[in-house]
């Protein structure tokens, strides 16, 4: 796991790029991902309070696209706060992290977890009708690096080590 | 557009397998992301090109006129996924009731369990089975009926939901024929909503009493009904007039009715891209050419869309095709290509109307006070038409009326859905669009020579006073005029300031209008000198002036402005429930519901002593009888008629027959 960690070190020192490693990378996406779970909750309570004081911006039959674009921000905002806590502890538990998942799949996942979650925000603020506002345009772009961002986490965690135990259990 | 992401979905799809080959697992990813989205987008533009209409279910299918999507119409089920806050808005409209199929729910009458109902010499009975309503019918001289006399019909339609509701039997019981052709047969009673009363549907109108009052054959819904009272309606003449299908796009006026045809609107808008295309071109003011908003046509356009409706016309030019597609009107075209316009000078003009005129030779004075102004509720174009603000100005149906209540409004939906007004436009604010220079508080008081608080400082009290008749109460008149004594005394036509001032004569307002406005005082004999020039009306005017009369003693306004009490009123009302036309003393008893003290009278059908019923409660109340003033009221102090002068009135009254059908 050292000496791995000190060749990947050395290749990113030769090539020049600040990558930081799998370790500190971890670490940010579960910070990331506990604030980012406090906002979105925060935000559900800032929903619950709309329907309590019974809100006609939030509730009005003609503002039902508002209500549900706030709903999907705060249902997505969520989970993927909860998905980035998860991301973090695999890349901890990966021996060595790809530079492909430091420069890409690290990016795809906090963009998707601002992207998603805001663009519904965004488009809930400004509604047209039946319509989200523009701000759902950062949706599909969201949903396309949520994509990318799983997709090399998963390819990531293939290199997961079986514990001694594991092993033990299989054989 | 479909082409765009095919492409993306070919060029994704060659990406996948060189990059698989080349074992960049990342790009494949992406490349099968893009890839997948390409083809989804794809598939679903292809998919939802055009506009399929999904079949409706409908289990009443061959017992009454159906609803079915045809001709480019959607529904509003489908308008509501995208226009939720409009939808909910119209769904709150008496437009949208106005035609219902029959449930538990949209049945509000009650009280009728047990009953039997007389007319037409038949007897009709209903019943509650579950959730429908049927009615038995048998010959009206059985008592007890034999088994085999008696037919059974479900009520399948409801018309109305605002102020009296009609209902509809399937099949044509009068000629016993068996449900299943489409037709529905009117039940000959109607059921006040406020009153929670039955009466017989004719009766609801102002008719002549001695014309027949039976009420089956006077309603029609496959061929006259459902051409307002749906959205795209048509009926199909299969076999013979007897036999027909009748098909509505959908019962009730929806959105459709107003938008035109929404079938390409759809189609084009299931692409979300061009949605957002639409509202920034919208935004620019360029609206979607797909369908069509009233609010962005000029006033002609946009007041012939109510006008298809709410406006007297001589018939439809597109009869022919009528059977198969309804009528060729869309909102946005101009209604002269396919309406036949009837103000009145256009029955002296037109020859299109020259057939109606041979058939019913009484149908301008039936529909028209003789100046030309409708005095028929549900005409309101007509009335628009005669006013100068759109003539000559920019006045609409829309300068008032919004279709849709906004969010900002204050008021409830019920509340809104009474008039359809927009915000304000209750009150002067709807005049102050253009007349501007009244817009202070001292120039309106300068201008109307009343207290500001006061019902007259009210725009519409004056320049549009109560005079159209129907659905058993006198609406505004939609036409903006002043009031004029020598207009009165030409048409018969009550002047604003007597419909309020009912104790004041035609004089007295004449006097009044003088001073304040410099209008002539036109000659008047010593009666309409002297006398309350809604006693006139009441005891020598035509059956329609009697109507507004009854309304008006019920009216609020006029009697807080009554500066000798409403007290007397409460004897006209009683005078008027004695009035030969049945319309009149509906509307008299309905006045005096306003009245404390005469709950306990009987309703409808009203008993034979029902005035010495009303006087009793009134002497009863005022045992010192009646304050000074009395002379132009023609009542003595304990109440009644100064004998002499009233009956030279009665004898006088005009008995032409007034048939002031809606």
């Amino acid at each position: 796991m050292g000496q791995a960690k000190n060749k990947s070190k050395a290749a990113n020192s030769a090539s020049g790029t600040a990558v930081v490693d799998g370790q500190t990378l971890g670490r940010r996406h579960i910070l990331f991902g506990w604030w980012s779970l406090l906002f979105f909750l925060t935000l559900g309570i800032f929903l619950e309070m709309l329907h309590g004081f019974k809100i006609g911006w939030y509730l009005n039959v003609s503002n039902e696209s508002r209500r549900l674009m706030f709903t999907l921000a705060h249902a997505h905002g969520t989970l993927l706060a909860l998905v980035q806590i998860a991301a973090g502890l695999t890349i901890r538990l990966v021996p060595a992290c790809s530079a492909a998942w430091r420069r890409f799949g690290s990016t795809a996942l906090i963009g998707a977890s601002v992207l998603l979650p805001g663009g519904f925000l965004l488009g809930g603020l400004n509604i047209m009708g039946g319509d989200p506002g523009y701000g759902i345009f950062f949706v599909p772009l969201g949903a396309l690096l949520l994509f990318v961002g799983v997709f090399l986490t998963g390819r990531e965690a293939l290199s997961l080590r079986r514990t001694e135990a594991g092993r033990a259990l299989e054989e | 557009m479909n082409y765009l992401f095919a492409a993306m979905a070919v060029i994704s799809g060659v990406a996948l397998v060189y990059l698989l080959f080349q074992r960049q697992f990342l790009l494949v990813g992406g490349a099968a992301g893009l890839g997948a989205i390409a083809v989804t987008w794809t598939v679903l533009e292809a998919k939802t090109a055009g506009y399929r209409p999904q079949a409706r279910i409908d289990a009443l299918a061959g017992s009454r006129p159906k609803e079915e999507v045809f001709d480019g119409y959607v529904s509003s089920d489908t308008c509501r996924s995208c226009h939720p806050g409009e939808y909910h808005t119209w769904h709150a409209t008496y437009h949208r009731t106005m035609t219902q199929v029959a449930t538990r729910e949209s049945v509000r009458a009650e009280d009728f369990e047990g009953r039997v109902f007389k007319d037409g010499g038949l007897a009709f009975a209903l019943e509650r089975r579950g959730d429908d309503v049927w009615a038995k019918i048998w010959p009206g001289g059985q008592t007890v009926p034999a088994k085999s006399d008696v037919h059974e019909r479900r009520i399948v339609m409801t018309t109305g939901s605002h102020n009296y509701q009609v209902y509809w039997l399937d099949g044509d019981y009068l000629s016993d024929k068996q449900p299943g052709d489409r037709k529905v047969t009117i039940f000959p009673f109607v059921y006040l909503l406020d009153e929670k009363q039955w009466v017989p549907r004719m009766e609801a109108f102002l008719t002549p009493p001695y014309v027949d009052l039976n009420s089956l054959h006077s309603g029609n819904w496959n061929t006259s009904c459902l051409d307002c009272h749906s959205t795209h309606g048509a009926s199909q003449t299969v076999v013979s007039k007897e036999l027909m299908t009748t098909r509505a796009a959908e019962f009730g006026i929806a959105c459709e009715a107003c938008h035109g045809p929404g079938a390409a609107h759809v189609a084009a808008n299931r692409n979300p891209l061009r949605r957002y295309e639409v509202r920034r071109q919208a935004a620019a003011g360029k609206p979607d050419p797909t369908i069509v908003n009233p609010a962005h046509l000029g006033k002609d356009l946009s007041s012939q869309v109510c006008a298809r409706c709410h406006a007297l016309s001589g018939g439809f030019h597109d009869a022919p095709d009528y059977p198969l597609h309804g009528f060729a009107f869309r909102p946005g075209q101009d209604l002269a290509d396919t309406f036949v316009r009837a103000r009145l000078v256009d029955w002296q003009t037109n020859p299109a109307l020259k057939p109606e005129l041979v058939k019913n030779p009484q149908i301008v004075r039936d529909r028209y006070w003789s100046d030309g102004m409708v005095r028929v509720t549900g005409r309101e174009y007509n009335g628009l038409l005669e006013t100068k603000c759109f003539q000559n100005g920019d006045m609409s149906c829309l300068s008032c009326h919004k279709l849709h209540e906004s969010d900002s409004d204050p008021r409830s939906l019920p509340e809104w859905a009474n008039n359809q007004l927009a915000p304000g436009m209750e009150t002067n604010a709807a005049c102050l669009q253009c007349h501007k220079t009244l817009a202070s508080d001292a120039a309106v008081a300068a201008h109307t020579h009343h207290p500001l608080a006061s019902a007259g400082s009210n725009c519409y009290n004056c320049h549009m006073p109560h005079t159209t008749f129907g659905l058993l109460k006198a609406e505004r008149s939609h036409t903006v005029d002043s009031p004029s004594v020598a207009v009165s005394l030409v048409t018969g036509r009550p002047n604003a300031c007597n419909l309020c001032h009912m104790d004041k004569s035609l004089g007295w307002t004449a006097q009044a209008l003088n001073r304040w406005y410099g209008k002539p005082v036109p000659a008047l004999n010593a009666d309409e000198q002297d006398v309350a020039a809604s006693v006139l009306w009441t005891l020598k005017g035509d059956a329609g002036q009697r109507a507004l009369m009854a309304w008006s003693f019920g009216w609020a306004e006029a009697r807080k402005a009554s500066v000798t009490g409403d007290d007397w009123m409460a004897m006209y009302l009683a005078f008027l429930l004695e009035d030969s036309y049945s319309a009149v003393r509906i509307v008299a008893r309905k006045s005096l519901r306003h009245y404390p003290g005469y709950e306990g009278l009987p309703e409808y059908p009203y008993p034979a002593d029902m005035k010495t019923r009303a006087f009793a409660v009134w002497t009863r109340q005022h045992p010192a009888g009646l304050g000074s003033g009395t002379s132009p009221l023609l009542l003595e102090k304990n109440g009644t008629f100064i004998i002499g002068p009233a009956l030279r009135l009665m004898k006088a009254r005009d008995l032409t027959p007034l048939n002031l059908m809606e």
